[in-house]
């Protein structure tokens, strides 16, 4: 769930970054177009200027042209030339602004004409004016208003000076849609943001009340945990307490019972006569000190054997076997007192005694049996 | 004797070079178009430093040469003419370029002279690079004196001038919107065509 927010926001980010970018090209796009665009304006405004200088140096031409007709200076006549060149000067200029465009170029063709012929005609005029024919260049004069030559160059001007606001206006026309088109996809692009921005932070919120919220559940169960680990803590110091107690105890008890038992060892070795501990089998589990010393066997060979291969009780071989009625007596619990029985040694040879047969008890359940063999002679 | 001819060396010498030093135009005099024209070593540096004093006053023509080194005052196409007089006659091979600038119908002339590739640029003549390193191409030379000016340009034309004829005639001509391909010095020099 966190990463997978984690990557929204991201992706988000990724798309805020991807449309400031694009809105960043756009706008660059945009002042490259208008600077474009700004270039052509001032194209279209160089060529009226160049239109209005066509039009006002051949007016100016045509005034200094009269003016030397009536003055005959030649200052005059050399500022008129200097207007009619002036108006060549505008005309190239405006030539190459038109150059894409062939209506223009072929006005423009027309008024080059124009004003070649009126250079010619000022020639002309100052010719007749320096031969002293000043009746002639009247009548030049006269003849030349009655033509439309300047009207027709003033209509050609007009027309292609209306052209170009005409082109002024489409290109005012399409700077304001262009300005248009960038403020609605700037501004698109501003809100999308916002809103992008918008999302990420209703995200980053929620992720926040989220995460604190899981921390506050954190903290309430480190609390619950701490307590029952307190808890358990001191039931196990408690538990070991007592283990440590009772352990000590029975290490007491353990020591008192080996303290007793070698005392009941002490005791059984300084009985005089023979004491043999007997299993519920009737195999000697024990014996005391006088045994080896009585039957010339060591403990060894004794512990683990059965104890009618030492002990032999009187009276076998009359009914049942001596052996049996041990068995018998042990199995049963009974004890046996002043009962006759011999004592084998290791040379096989016997000596007469009397024994005493006491089961050993466990929770009143015969596990074994004790016999105490009493020598009838001496050792 | 021998003496008498050496020492008379070392006089002619020295007056020769004192006589040099003192006919070298200085820029707090007033000079006449002929004591540029008896300029033989004249360089677009040296000339460029000459008129560091002039004012500027514009005039709707080209002033006459005298009138503008009378009254040191005048404008970009009476410094441009006149030094593509004086620096055409000196073995410079100078062109005169004209830049029409957005706003208000101004234009402004520069002479660019080809061996160094600079402009002399009568904006320029008070500061202390006078010469304006450029492209020998109209399209450059006109953005340099646009950027000069911190405006744009629209049209700038290559023209001659000569002071008995009295009017600029006007050459190549280039416009901004076009390609700079398309520009007529660059497609004649490409073309190897000679100049109208």
């Amino acid at each position: 769930m966190k990463d997978k927010t984690l990557h929204a926001i991201y992706l988000l980010f990724v798309i805020m970054g991807a449309i400031i970018v694009g809105i960043a090209v756009f706008a660059i796009r945009a002042i490259d177009r208008d600077a474009e665009s700004s270039d052509w304006v001032n194209q279209t405004h160089a060529t009226i200027y160049e239109l209005d200088g066509m039009m006002s140096e051949l007016q100016a031409g045509e005034g200094m042209m009269r003016t030397f007709a009536l003055t005959g200076d030649v200052r005059d006549f050399a500022e008129c030339r200097s207007n009619y060149f002036a108006v060549l000067q505008h005309h190239a200029v405006a030539q190459a602004l038109a150059s894409d465009n062939p209506g223009i170029q072929s006005s423009l063709a027309e008024l080059e004409t124009a004003v070649k012929a009126r250079i010619a005609l000022a020639a002309s005029i100052k010719e007749l004016s320096e031969a002293g024919r000043g009746e002639e260049v009247k009548s030049t004069l006269r003849r030349d208003a009655e033509t439309t030559t300047v009207a027709g160059f003033q209509q050609t001007i007009n027309r292609l000076r209306n052209g170009q606001f005409e082109l002024l206006s489409e290109r005012d026309r399409e700077s304001y849609e262009r300005a248009q088109t960038t403020r609605f996809v700037v501004g698109l692009g501003v809100v999308s943001n916002l809103l992008l921005f918008g999302v990420v932070a209703w995200l980053i919120r929620d992720t926040l009340a989220s995460r604190r919220k899981l921390t506050q559940t954190l903290e309430q169960a480190n609390i619950v945990l701490e307590q029952k680990v307190q808890e358990r803590t001191g039931e196990l110091i408690a538990t070991n307490r007592r283990l440590t107690r009772e352990n000590r105890e029975r290490q007491w008890t353990t020591l008192s019972q080996e303290r007793q038992l070698r005392y009941n060892h002490a005791i059984v070795n300084t009985v005089s006569d023979l004491v043999f501990v007997l299993s519920k089998a009737l195999n000697v589990t024990r014996l005391n000190p006088v045994v080896a010393h009585a039957t010339g066997l060591t403990e060894e060979e004794i512990l683990g054997r059965p104890i009618a291969e030492v002990l032999r009780l009187s009276g076998e071989g009359e009914g049942a076997p001596a052996a049996d009625r041990l068995r018998r007596a042990v199995a049963e619990g009974r004890e046996l007192t002043n009962y006759p029985a011999e004592l084998l040694d290791r040379s096989g040879k016997s000596r007469p005694g009397i024994i005493s047969v006491v089961p050993l008890r466990d929770d009143d359940m015969v596990v074994g049996a004790v016999v105490v063999l009493r020598l009838l002679s001496p050792l | 004797m021998r003496r008498g001819v050496f020492g008379r060396a070392v006089l002619v010498v020295g007056l020769t070079l004192l006589s040099s030093s003192s006919s070298a135009i200085k820029p707090t005099e007033h000079f006449r178009l002929a004591d540029l024209e008896k300029e033989r070593s004249m360089t677009p540096e040296k000339f460029a430093d000459l008129f560091q004093r002039f004012f500027y006053e514009l005039y709707p023509k080209v002033r006459p040469p005298e009138d503008f080194l009378w009254q040191r005052a005048g404008d970009c196409d009476d410094y441009a003419v006149l030094g593509a007089y004086i620096l055409g006659r000196n073995g410079f091979k100078t062109r005169l370029m004209q830049v029409q600038l957005t706003g208000s119908n101004v234009d402004h002339a520069v002479v660019f002279v080809t061996e160094k590739n600079v402009y002399l640029d009568y904006n320029n003549r008070q500061l202390r690079n006078k010469l304006v390193k450029s492209d020998p191409t109209l399209r450059d030379v006109a953005t340099l004196v646009a950027n000069s000016f911190k405006r744009s340009w629209t049209t700038a034309f290559e023209f001659t001038y000569s002071y008995d004829e009295g009017w600029k005639k006007p050459g190549w001509v280039i416009v901004k919107t076009n390609a700079p391909d398309r520009d007529a010095d660059r497609m004649s020099a490409q073309q190897s065509k000679p100049r109208p």
